[in-house]
């Protein structure tokens, strides 16, 4: 097992290096000039020429990579943002944090919703609950998340001035008890999580569903009964927990799509998270903040894939890990 | 039925015309028609039919249990611990629940796929024990370990904790055996013994089953298509065709002299088989359930068809002593 | 053809896809026809009418810079519905591409597809979306394209599961056999076998396409003005959220409404062509 994890994780880098190579070609090659951004357009030709020859933007594309990749290789150093000027890995990691408590919580909701929701609606598949159910789930997943959003920001924070609107924490927070601290960052975090969490619902619930329907239609709930087990106890510890396996790497897949979300809700509830962070490299032309970003965001992803297909021997005897 | 061996008292089970219909988009098709018998304590009743005709339909129905496209009718009366159930379908499932596994147990004919794939044997042998026992932390583990035994396996502590996939499909049929005796039926219905095995296994296992027979005097009711079978360790014997009884009584009796054109036919290939001769097919196919035509089911392929068979349909005559069968003609009872 | 009006047949029946398609042909009808339906120019900005509530002349009241909102969302249609549609078959064409190549060819073609398929598949989607969008210039073609060249895998993916099913087939071994060429089994044995799934899953990526689309154009990297899908109203409709609620809740409902009809629809295809349905 552990082997099998090492095996695994060395596997990361190469995939992870794919994915950095194309995106540095890409970003370097694609119109734009990242000095135009950086700089006021009166700036004088000669002032240009240094800042390029500081990033080394002067050199031709294959030593850039070169020296690029050493870098990251050796010291995981991405070079030092255009825009703040310190490293951008710092600038990453310091709002690495606020997305992977974001999507972390949205998606224990989104799990909380989705399972109840599910379950409910199988056991009474094609009666009201489940029409009603069905119905809610279909509208949080035909909704654009950052719609939602929009929307709950405007009714809560604006209008009924329940919510604050926007950063992880208020001005006054660091003279804050430890425990007014986490509610402080809990009341910041109540309205961008709920909007992550009712869309990833509707994605887990709708799964779920299906998945504990099959699972009742089988034989073995047939023999259960049978058996005279109670209804309780088959839907349970019988069906629900064979129909929510697969949902452990629904939840890899999931992952992803959460970075996604994750974006335009930090855009949205102005969140200091890696999304943010990501547009603002995109629009600014940052190369290093945007290869760093990527890299953490290919990195997360693979590693919640890995734990999935962990979670997945560990869940189901049938599937077990070669080591 | 009275020449039978064992019997004693107060029926078991009593099934009064029962009816299954499959609900389909606008029609309906009826896979049992008015299939009535009756098991006492100690019996073993073998239910004899072609492939694809609701045998395993029947065995749900017997304990109230159908999809959502099956509706059932007629009544089936239960023995149970503390009196008699009288007719089944109208209660609900949580009184059905107290029922299933207690009064009747049931092997379903693919025991692999009647096993939770997840879920240790033991742990599910110990889930279908009535509430009391499983919930005892003493209690509970040793009843797994003796309905393992019951159900004639060794090894039972690696049984116990295997999951299905791990066992042979002969051990797994015994597991499912001792799923099926956890609750103290006093009838067990084994629909297809030998759907998913070898001979030699199917014999142990039969073996098995007709040693908890004798020793618990459990009544058994074996579903199968397979003749031979059937005649090797049943008593009692129902023919079924097209979703009717043909023919009925004490297994010995009918299929020594029987007095139905299918059943002589059926053994007339099953001896077929049996010498290597050379096979004689029942002319013809079982008739759609979905057209039915007046007259007897078996008509047009019977060898004794005559006029009066494709213009009315035969009704059950009951001979004293048990016997019954649904022909104009029987075969060697001319009178 | 008779197969198609068989199914549609079908399809009305069941009542969730009778109102998806209801919904959808709406839309659609709205979209083809906008300037047939409404007396307003869509682009013209008249500022002396900026920002009014919903009313009588303006049922959905006017954006800010005064154009009638209603008016705006149906031309918003054209560019949202164009360009969920074009990217969608532009991802059914590659996909199905790959998918028929990897599930016949098998050995090392299929193997190598598959690699680039999950490698594509483990990044964030629309991280990736977003960097490629918000490096290159926007226009509605390149929006096109890269949606389409990002969201073919699952396609490929589905289309080499069936291939590798039909290959199989008796039909199709005899086919062989027969010695017909193998373009000519991969065209007209395999492929129409596959249509059920893909059509299934192309309904439902539309939708998907929609929303990732309007999640570009509302961070501003998609749709620019002065055209505009249903996003780009959106992110308008942020500068004023309070005052001119409507600009946002009305090009958002649009989107909701929409891809609703369209789920709906999708929902039911799969249960209707599909009973081997959630397959991952």
């Amino acid at each position: 097992m552990i082997a099998y994890i090492l095996r695994r994780l060395i596997n990361i880098v190469p995939v992870v290096l794919i994915g950095l190579t194309i995106t540095f070609f890409f970003i370097h090659l694609a119109p734009g000039d990242p000095t135009l951004r950086l700089m006021d357009p009166s700036v004088s030709p000669e002032v240009r020429q240094q800042v390029i020859e500081r990033f080394g933007l002067d050199q031709a594309l294959h030593i850039q990579y070169y020296n690029w990749l050493r870098n990251v290789l050796l010291d995981f150093d991405f070079g030092n943002s255009f825009k703040y000027g310190h490293p951008a890995s710092a600038v990453v990691l310091d709002a690495l944090p606020a997305t992977l408590l974001l999507t972390g919580t949205a998606i224990l909701l989104g799990l909380l919703l989705g399972t109840v929701s599910g379950i409910v609606s199988a056991v009474y598949q094609g009666r009201l609950p489940d029409r009603l159910i069905n119905l809610i789930l279909l509208f949080f997943y035909s909704m654009p998340v950052f719609w939602l959003g929009m929307m709950a920001l405007g009714l809560f924070s604006i209008k009924l001035d329940l919510l604050p609107a926007s950063q992880l924490s208020s001005i006054y927070y660091t003279d804050l008890s430890p425990l007014a601290k986490i509610m402080d960052v809990a009341k910041h975090l109540i309205l961008p999580v709920t909007t992550l969490g009712l869309a990833s619902a509707a994605g887990f619930g709708r799964f779920i569903r299906a998945s504990i329907i099959k699972e009742l239609n089988s034989d073995y709930i047939m023999a259960a009964r049978a058996r005279g087990l109670s209804e309780r106890k088959i839907v349970l510890s019988y069906a629900a927990r064979n129909g929510l396996i697969p949902l452990i790497s629904l939840i890899g897949l999931t992952i992803p799509v959460m970075f996604g979300g994750a974006v335009v809700i930090e855009v949205i509830f102005s969140l200091p998270g890696m999304g943010r962070t990501m547009v603002e490299a995109v629009l600014g032309r940052d190369y290093p903040v945007i290869l760093s970003a990527s890299s953490w965001a290919f990195i997360s992803v693979v590693i919640g894939n890995l734990l999935a297909d962990i979670g997945y021997s560990l869940a189901d005897p049938r599937v077990r890990i070669n080591t | 039925m009275n020449n039978r061996n064992n019997t004693s008292g107060q029926p078991l089970i009593d099934v009064r015309e029962l009816t299954i219909d499959i609900l389909g988009r606008g029609s309906t098709t009826r896979l049992i028609e008015n299939l009535s018998f009756t098991v006492y304590p100690g019996d073993i009743v073998g239910i004899v039919g072609e492939s694809g005709a609701g045998k395993s339909l029947l065995c749900k129905a017997l304990i109230g249990l159908k999809h959502n496209n099956i509706r059932l009718g007629g009544t089936i009366n239960l023995q149970k611990q503390d009196g008699w159930v009288n007719n089944i379908f109208p209660m609900t499932n949580r009184d059905l629940e107290k029922l299933r596994g207690k009064t009747i147990g049931i092997q379903f004919q693919e025991p692999a796929s009647s096993m939770n794939p997840v879920l240790q044997c033991g742990r599910q042998i110990r889930d279908a024990l009535p509430a009391i026992e499983r919930k005892d932390k003493v209690i509970g583990p040793a009843r797994v370990v003796e309905l393992l035994q019951l159900a004639g396996l060794e090894e039972v502590d690696r049984v116990a904790r295997a999951y299905p996939h791990e066992l042979s499909g002969g051990m797994l049929q015994r597991v499912t055996l001792a799923c099926a005796l956890a609750g103290r039926p006093r009838v067990l219905i084994i629909d297809e013994p030998t759907a998913a095995l070898d001979p030699i296994t199917t014999y142990g296992l039969m073996n098995t089953l007709d040693r908890l027979n004798r020793e618990l005097n459990l009544a058994l009711i074996i579903v199968s298509h397979d003749l031979n079978l059937i005649k090797t360790w049943t008593r009692q014997l129902i023919v079924m065709y097209s979703g009717q009884i043909l023919e009925q009584g004490a297994t010995t009796e009918v299929l020594v002299q029987p007095y139905h054109p299918y059943t002589k036919a059926l053994l007339e290939c099953e001896q077929a088989l049996e010498h290597n001769e050379e096979l004689k097919p029942i002319p013809g196919q079982i008739p759609s359930l979905l057209e039915k035509l007046a007259g007897c089911r078996f008509g047009d392929r019977c060898s004794a068809y005559q006029v009066r068979c494709g213009q009315e349909e035969p009704d059950l005559t009951n001979e004293p002593g048990g016997r019954s069968w649904r022909c104009f003609y029987p075969v060697s009872n001319t009178e | 053809m008779k197969d198609w009006y068989y199914l549609l047949k079908k399809l009305w029946r069941d009542k969730s896809a009778r109102i998806g398609m209801l919904i959808i042909a709406v839309v659609a009808v709205s979209a083809l026809a906008a300037p047939l339906l409404t007396p307003y120019e869509p682009n013209t900005q008249d500022l002396s009418i900026a920002a009014q509530a919903p009313s009588f002349s303006h049922p959905l009241g006017t954006d800010l810079y005064g154009r009638d909102l209603l008016t705006r969302l149906i031309y918003g249609a054209r560019v949202s519905l164009g360009i969920g549609l074009c990217a969608t078959l532009l991802a059914v064409l590659i996909g199905t591409t790959v998918g028929l190549i990897s599930g016949y060819a098998g050995g090392w073609v299929d193997n190598i597809l598959m690699r680039i398929v999950d490698v594509l598949l483990g990044f964030p989607r629309l991280f990736v979306i977003l960097l490629a969008v918000g490096l290159s210039t926007p226009s509605v073609k390149i929006i096109i394209l890269i949606l389409g060249a990002l969201s073919w895998m699952e396609i490929a993916r589905i289309v080499r599961g069936e291939v590798i099913v039909i290959r199989e087939m008796l039909y199709v071994k005899s086919a062989v056999a027969l010695g017909i060429s193998k373009r000519k089994i991969l065209l007209e044995y395999i492929l129409p076998n596959t249509t059920d799934v893909i059509t299934v899953y192309a309904t439902l990526l539309i939708g998907t396409t929609i929303i990732v689309e309007a999640s570009l154009s509302f961070l501003g990297l998609g749709v620019q003005p002065p055209d505009a899908s249903w996003g780009t109203i959106i992110n308008q409709g942020r500068i004023d959220p309070i005052n001119a609620w409507w600009i946002s809740t009305f090009a958002g409902l649009a989107i909701v409404i929409t891809v609703i009809g369209i789920n709906l629809l999708g929902d039911s295809l799969r249960s209707l062509l599909n009973p081997r349905a959630d397959q991952n």
